[in-house]
């Protein structure tokens, strides 16, 4: 369980913003000193809002964007060092899953082209690719005249499980599924979540698993990392993290969580104002803005991502006594 | 398909355009059969001949049967179109697609080619093209073909744009898939439905512009049965016989529209969206 899968450090992703007349002298820092380790077998959930950067964090990982800076080592392989050819074969091993099962999957392809596709470019021919397609179709539990069918007349839930069935073709062992229900209906979605688990156990897969939505990411993670404006502010088993938030950013996320039960008044920290324009970032802590415990030092000085716990990392300047303060119970501040 | 075939039968004018083309197609094909005269004989007898039961449409000023000639002029024109567009589709869809997913200098060189070109008003690139190569049928071809590229090119180019965006294009990449995979694979399945619609146009271009080099003496060999040439040889005659100008001069305009009217049903059949924009 401890063994790494994928070692993250310090990743940047900055895209150039154009002023005026093609000058490149701004960048949005969409993903901004990350790092952070992925063990064999688990799930890792990312939450945070639209725009904090983790599906930017996602296509930087499956290297469909070159990093600014930073590394990115797979099973011990840099994959930024790697050539083009190595970065081929190593595609093999990690495979994505996206958001949208209806823009993923070409409309001029039958889902039999679709899953023959990644066996085609990694050069499996014949009988064996026909055989392992049936196997694909029959994992995800694709009805059997599905091969012959474009994706578009599928349901979201069954498209959905053409990609997932695509992503596991060449058998990798990571997955990265960027979003992977948030298009579907609140019904499918518990549907594709425990396909997801199921293929995980048979398969022996780690995952990466990037939401928006926190019950989701509970429901699947073993631990969270929750992103804020490009960078990592808390990282940590699943149970730390919902139980005992060390980062007031967290906090307001789970206190938002609404819980079902008419009987209770759970106490809001809800948060003032917009995410700051990523091209500008607030100096300092960049959750300061928002922050309900901001204090001067944090306009200044930029928290340091540490561990606060053990396994549960934070990067807030009083996540101690955040720590402190409510032991074992979350939204009490 | 099937929503295709029922668009596109709903619209009467491109069916009635595919039609006509289809017999001009059957005429050019059974011109050696079906032709009364042979085009290239001449008749003194038969100088400036009326329309009538010998010369059905008439005679030019050599004394040859107009008919026949008008027949095998199909023969040429449709040949000439074929070649032209589909020398225009491979060579702008090639470039226009390279431009548009490599970006870059590729899109930078490409595209600055793409603009001289079209800098030119066609006709007269055509002429310079005609008057480097000398005239001969396969050069009119290739002159031609070489004009109606740069529309090919942008059309590749800027459906290309938007198709590499999609997430099936990164999915491909993010499998390994090589460029020339994801190009044939993803990228020109996606963007074939305006090139088809532009290639029915621009046969209709070719064929008109096919007939203006051979009308200015630019075109194919000065005997060769071309409507161009055709039209030529009947302006000076139109007021003792209006058949030797009038005759070809409707056969060209009845091919032209005819391939104009069956690619905008093509257009709307298979993008509905453009329908609606009237573009």
């Amino acid at each position: 369980m401890t063994e790494s899968l994928l070692e993250v450090n310090g990743l940047k992703k900055y895209f150039p913003v154009k002023t005026g007349f093609g000058r490149a002298d701004q960048s949005l820092k969409a993903v901004d000193d990350v790092s952070f380790t992925v063990h064999k077998g688990e799930t890792l959930g990312i939450v945070g809002e639209s725009g904090c950067g983790k599906s930017t964090l996602g296509r930087v990982l499956i290297r469909l964007l070159d990093p600014t800076a930073g590394s990115i080592r797979f099973d011990g392989v840099d994959l930024l060092e790697s050539s083009s050819g190595e970065l081929r074969r190593m595609r093999r091993r990690f495979q994505m899953v996206f958001q949208d099962p209806q823009s993923s999957l070409n409309p001029r392809m039958t889902v039999q082209h679709i899953l023959e596709e990644p066996l085609r470019t990694h050069g499996i021919r014949g009988g064996e690719r026909s055989r392992r397609v049936r196997e694909l179709a029959d994992a995800v539990g694709l009805p059997s005249d599905a091969l012959k069918r474009y994706a578009h007349e599928f349901s979201g839930g069954q498209r959905q499980r053409i990609g997932i069935a695509r992503a596991l073709a060449l058998n990798p062992e990571f997955i990265i599924a960027d979003e992977p229900v948030a298009a579907l209906d609140v019904s499918i979605q518990a549907q594709v979540l425990n396909l997801m688990m199921d293929l995980k156990k048979e398969f022996g897969l780690t995952y990466l698993f990037i939401a928006h939505d926190l019950s989701v990411v509970e429901y699947i993670s073993d631990r969270v990392g929750v992103m804020y404006l490009g960078k990592l502010v808390e990282l940590g088993d699943r149970d730390m993290i919902y139980r005992e938030p060390l980062h007031p950013y967290t906090q307001s996320l789970l206190s938002a969580i609404p819980v079902p039960d008419p009987e209770h008044r759970g106490e809001r920290v809800s948060l003032k104002g917009d995410l700051p324009n990523p091209v500008h970032p607030p100096p300092g802590c960049r959750f300061h803005t928002r922050c309900p415990y901001a204090q001067e030092r944090c306009r200044g000085e930029v928290p340091a991502f540490r561990e606060i716990a053990p396994g549960h990392h934070a990067s807030c300047h009083f996540a101690e006594d955040i720590r402190e303060q409510s032991p074992g119970q979350a939204n009490s501040l | 398909m099937t929503d295709f075939f029922f668009r596109f039968r709903q619209n009467r004018l491109a069916l009635v355009g595919l039609i006509v083309i289809l017999l001009y197609a059957v005429l050019a094909v059974a011109a050696p059969w079906a032709a009364p005269h042979d085009p290239y004989a001449m008749s003194a007898e038969a100088m400036l001949a009326e329309p009538g039961r010998d010369y059905w449409l008439g005679a030019d000023p050599f004394g040859r049967d107009i008919f026949s000639r008008v027949l095998y002029g199909a023969r040429l024109s449709l040949m000439v179109g074929a070649i032209a567009a589909g020398i225009a589709l491979v060579a702008g869809t090639i470039m226009g697609m390279a431009a548009g997913y490599f970006g870059r200098w590729t899109d930078a060189v490409l595209s600055r080619i793409m603009d001289v070109l079209f800098s030119f008003p066609d006709i007269l690139l055509a002429l310079v093209i005609m008057a480097i190569l000398g005239p001969s049928t396969v050069n009119v071809m290739i002159a031609i073909g070489i004009v109606y590229t740069p529309i090919f090119a942008r059309i590749a180019r800027a459906s290309t744009l938007s198709v590499k965006e999609a997430d099936f294009v990164e999915a491909a990449k993010s499998m390994g898939a090589r460029p020339m995979a994801i190009l044939w694979r993803h990228i020109l399945p996606n963007i074939a439905a305006p090139l088809i619609i532009q290639t029915t146009l621009s046969f209709a271009f070719a064929i008109l512009a096919e007939a203006a080099l051979s009308f200015l003496g630019l075109g194919v060999e000065p005997d060769a049965p071309s409507w161009g040439i055709m039209l030529n040889e009947g302006k000076n005659w139109m007021e003792q016989a209006w058949w030797v100008a009038v005759i070809p001069g409707v056969a060209i305009t009845l091919a032209v529209l005819s391939f104009n009217v069956l690619g905008d049903g093509l257009r709307d059949a298979l993008d509905p969206k453009l329908r609606s924009k009237g573009a």
